[in-house]
């Protein structure tokens, strides 16, 4: 029974990884490549390159959602199992998810008093 | 038993992967000609019979041209990128029904790769994993607007991705299961039982989400043509820029599908008649990807935040509660 389902993936992974590196051969029915030093530089909308290279620090405010995220999304996959029993779990799980939810929310709202979601 | 189901398998794939990067080629042509019309223009018509060539003349220069790996670049990782979206997008194809089940030469067909148990779960996770291209792709290209575009897009996939999350759960609480051949039968009743009428709320907001998966108009930040060249895309040429665009338009026409699947009753009962209306629904959510295009503006990265945390969210929370409420009384 789980060959049914875990066989088509493992092959549908090798398959779609290996054939986007396939598609890269066709390169080799053009025109060869001329590796001048012009066309390898970096490309600036036609002016000359003014800084060394780009692997700087940028905007703190992206990390900060990128956090959030990782919260929010965690318990949103704990709300899945939950989701699919509903019927079974009856008013007991119900109360204990709004709870959970409850937290969550004034989670919520403690982020926006720190002004974690201000973009200004 | 063993070696029909691998050759079965082997057999459905290559047709999913042929047949939808036509239909990316073919997607381009349709988007070009959609938003022609809506601007009064003719679109592509020089090569072939209304344009219908220009596919072809695109698909060969994008295959035969120079292979350019600017200096300065981390090679290894800036070579994996565009293969991450283009596989992610299919491997996600796996657990979608594309068409009911049918017999053929005596031999039935379900045109489902794997027929998971956990199916919208792996779809969305497979879409949520696609986010690595842009981003590997973007920090490695050693470019000032593929950083920037790299963040943006970050910011806003794992924005809408929470959204998107929040927006099925309601759905799966009524259906009780998360393979999409369930909630498919859970709609099979007619269009009075659609998960669309009686999860309005949800329905929105993952067709919103899916613009910010998906990177179209209202939230293209990622690529602003006007302020970012093409984003995480402005190092990459031929091939290889192709791939990220295959995988972009298999993306669309993938969350299209998951949509009318999950929302609209997919194939309903399995009739003839239901495949092609399913067909049908899926037409109709990428030709509102493109019109969405010719009407609305971009809007800006801290609206789009304030949007998905303030607005969004919250709203998304709420629905999930009332449900609960609902199902228990």
């Amino acid at each position: 029974m789980n060959e049914q389902f875990y066989l088509p993936l493992v092959v549908i992974t090798i398959t779609t990884i290996a054939i986007p590196f396939l598609f890269h051969l066709s390169k080799y029915l053009g025109e060869k490549s001329m590796n001048t030093n012009n066309q390898n530089e970096v490309y600036e909308s036609g002016i000359q390159n003014t800084h060394k290279d780009s692997f700087e620090r940028f905007n703190v405010k992206y990390y900060l959602v990128a956090i959030i995220f990782v919260l929010f999304d965690v318990e949103i996959l704990f709300m899945f199992p939950w989701a699919l029993n509903l019927r079974e779990l009856g008013l007991f799980g119900l109360i204990e998810m709004f709870v959970f939810m409850g937290l969550l929310g004034a989670g919520l709202i403690y982020i926006y008093k720190k002004g974690a979601l201000k973009w200004t | 038993m063993d070696t029909a189901l691998l050759v079965e398998t082997v057999i459905k794939i290559v047709v999913i992967l042929l047949v939808f990067s036509a239909l990316a080629g073919f997607g381009t042509y349709f988007e070009r000609k959609v938003l022609a019309f809506m601007q009064r223009r003719l679109g592509p018509m020089n090569v072939g019979p209304y344009g219908l060539l220009q596919i072809a003349a695109d698909g060969i220069k994008l295959f035969t041209k120079e292979d350019i790996i600017p200096a300065g670049v981390v090679p290894l990782i800036f070579k994996i990128a565009p293969v991450i979206t283009a596989a992610t997008a299919f491997m996600a194809a796996a657990a979608i029904p594309f068409l009911p089940s049918f017999t053929i030469f005596g031999y039935e067909v379900h045109p489902i790769v794997a027929d998971i148990n956990i199916g919208i779960l792996y779809v969305m996770g497979m879409m949520a994993v696609g986010l690595y291209g842009p981003l590997l792709g973007g920090l490695a290209s050693n470019n000032k607007y593929s950083l920037i575009s790299t963040a943006r897009a970050v910011a806003v996939f794992i924005s809408y991705e929470v959204v998107s999350g929040l927006a099925i759960l309601a759905p799966l609480m009524m259906v009780g299961s998360l393979s999409l051949l369930d909630i498919n039968d859970y709609q099979a009743g007619g269009i009075t039982h659609w998960i669309a009428f009686s999860q309005p709320v949800a329905f929105i907001l993952f067709w919103i989400a899916a613009f910010a998966e998906t990177g179209r108009t209202p939230f293209h930040l990622i690529a602003n043509d006007h302020e970012l060249i093409d984003g995480f895309g402005t190092e990459y040429s031929g091939m290889r820029w192709g791939l990220f665009f295959i995988g972009e338009y298999a993306n669309m026409f993938f969350i299209s599908f998951v949509m009318a699947i999950m929302f609209l009753g997919g194939y309903g009962d399995g009739s003839v008649a239901g495949a092609f209306a399913l067909l049908g629904k899926v037409a109709f959510f990428f030709f509102f990807f493109l019109w969405t295009r010719a009407a609305w503006p971009d809007v800006r990265p801290d609206q789009l935040m304030w949007l998905t945390w303030k607005v969004l969210m919250p709203l998304a929370v709420i629905n999930v509660v009332i449900t609960g409420f609902v199902l228990m009384f």
